[in-house]
């Protein structure tokens, strides 16, 4: 009871400072001019590794630890939720928490509860192509596998204007093969994660999150119109006959992974070996990437 | 007392010692992705593996000491060249026979061991490789000891090697 009268008294004061923090930082003042300030609307996502370094919190920004995907999946539209510190944070089962960092002011004040599940939405998870026939490609996503995926917040608008705003992890904890490409083929290798609209109520404002938290399985390929182009300084022989696999690393990052209410995020799959794309060469190619050689650091990999 | 002296007297060779010797990466790169290529060859047979890049973005020359294979179970390295990457044109690649087609990148090949590579430089590591046994030849990717500015580094490339009687 004294807490809550605390509390109380101090609110207005709590209401003022944090305002003036979030119209300092709409209006790009000196505070919003620090390297370390999250841009409007004043959150940011991160996802965190149990066992490693937390992420660098902003300053004047604390990090908090949302429940974890299958904690999100039973919650119905309205239900409010708490966060906790990220070292009582639970886990997902490859071992990532996900992060948002609140204006410190806010923390003890901010009213969070699911605004509207959104349900399935097709994840482009990673892309590859074959320009020739004769080069079959085919793409797993593993058990443990780990996506970063983009997050999208808005201010006081919970039907539009989001904008990019760091990202979270969704792990699988199945076994996703996808099937073989055997002639020429543009690939978007695609899967469903369930998706939320989340509402927080804060002094500086309400903010709208718009994140996927779940991986819900399922194989979709899509075929785009175009392959990248790539430089012949990029690629590398392959003799009929040959393969080549690629794991274990972070693919690249694809800045329209999945989309919802007009807000493209961004995807990155790529945190254990479990994810691989393989090319069998049928007939002799080349493999190339966009970025680098592809036993370098490749970017997409495109068989010619 | 006395051994406290001693062990005083001995940090600055231990610290020399540490400073000359780094298992991080250096100016040749980090070894790339995690990756596996297979070459299918009989028994018996060398076969080109030109799949690998050397690129020195240090500001001082990286001097190649010594090629090898990492683990390797039935394949061993019979040659090991570098030769230049010339803009826009693909590396030596892999190649079902060995020596690998002629060529200006080929023409300009050295001895892996003992090479150079200048700061900004480029350079594709060609292996001759064969295969030993009757069962598959498997190894880790190659391991480049270099030494560049009085540091001695070792690079573990990442993409490991499969030559087999058949890859598909």
């Amino acid at each position: 009871m004294f807490i809550l009268r605390r509390l109380r008294q101090a609110w207005p004061a709590v209401l003022a400072t944090a305002s003036a923090a979030a119209v300092a930082i709409a209006l790009g003042s000196p505070l919003a001019a620090s390297a370390d300030t999250i841009p409007v609307p004043n959150e940011v996502y991160s996802e965190w590794q149990v066992g490693t370094p937390l992420p660098t919190a902003p300053a004047g920004y604390t990090w908090q630890a949302l429940p974890n995907g299958t904690a999100m999946a039973g919650m119905a539209d309205g239900t409010s939720f708490s966060m906790t510190s990220p070292a009582l944070a639970t886990p997902d089962a490859s071992g990532f928490v996900n992060l948002v960092a609140l204006p410190t002011p806010d923390i003890p004040y901010c009213v969070r509860s699911v605004y509207k599940q959104l349900g399935q939405k097709t994840t482009n998870v990673e892309q590859s192509y074959t320009t020739v026939n004769g080069i079959s490609m085919s793409f797993n996503y593993g058990n443990g596998q780990s996506s970063r995926l983009g997050v999208g917040t808005s201010l006081n608008n919970p039907n539009g204007g989001f904008s990019a705003s760091g990202t979270d992890s969704v792990s699988t904890n199945k076994n996703q093969g996808f099937p073989t490409s055997t002639a020429k083929s543009y690939n978007h290798w695609e899967t469903n994660f369930l998706a939320e609209e989340i509402k927080d109520q804060c002094p500086t404002g309400t903010i709208y999150s718009v994140m996927e938290y779940k991986w819900a399985g399922g194989a979709v390929v899509t075929h785009p119109s175009s392959a990248p182009s790539v430089s012949s300084g990029n690629c590398v022989p392959e003799p009929k006959g040959s393969t080549w696999t690629q794991s274990g690393t972070r693919a690249s990052s694809f800045s329209v992974g999945w989309s919802v209410l007009g807000f493209n995020a961004s995807a990155q799959t790529g945190y254990s070996s479990t994810a691989s794309i393989h090319f069998a060469y049928n007939v002799s190619g080349r493999l190339c990437g966009t970025k680098d050689v592809p036993g370098g650091s490749p970017g997409v990999l495109v068989g010619t | 007392m006395r051994r406290l002296a001693l062990m005083l007297r001995a940090l600055p060779a231990t610290a020399a010692l540490l400073s000359a010797c780094s298992s991080g990466p250096g100016p040749l790169g980090n070894g790339g992705v995690p990756a596996q290529q297979c070459v299918p060859a009989r028994q018996g047979q060398t076969i080109t593996m030109g799949i690998y890049e050397l690129e020195n973005s240090g500001s001082t020359p990286a001097n190649v000491q010594s090629v090898s294979l990492g683990s390797p179970h039935g394949l061993a390295i019979t040659n090991a060249w570098i030769t230049p990457i010339f803009a826009n044109t693909p590396l030596i690649g892999a190649v079902l026979s060995w020596p690998p087609p002629a060529g200006p990148a080929w023409a300009e090949r050295k001895e892996a061991e003992g090479a150079v590579i200048n700061p900004g430089r480029d350079m594709n590591l060609v292996l001759g490789l064969t295969r030993t046994t009757a069962n598959t030849g498997r190894s880790d990717g190659p391991i480049i000891v270099y030494t560049a500015g009085g540091t001695t580094y070792t690079l573990s490339e990442n993409t490991s090697l499969i030559v087999a009687a058949k890859c598909i």
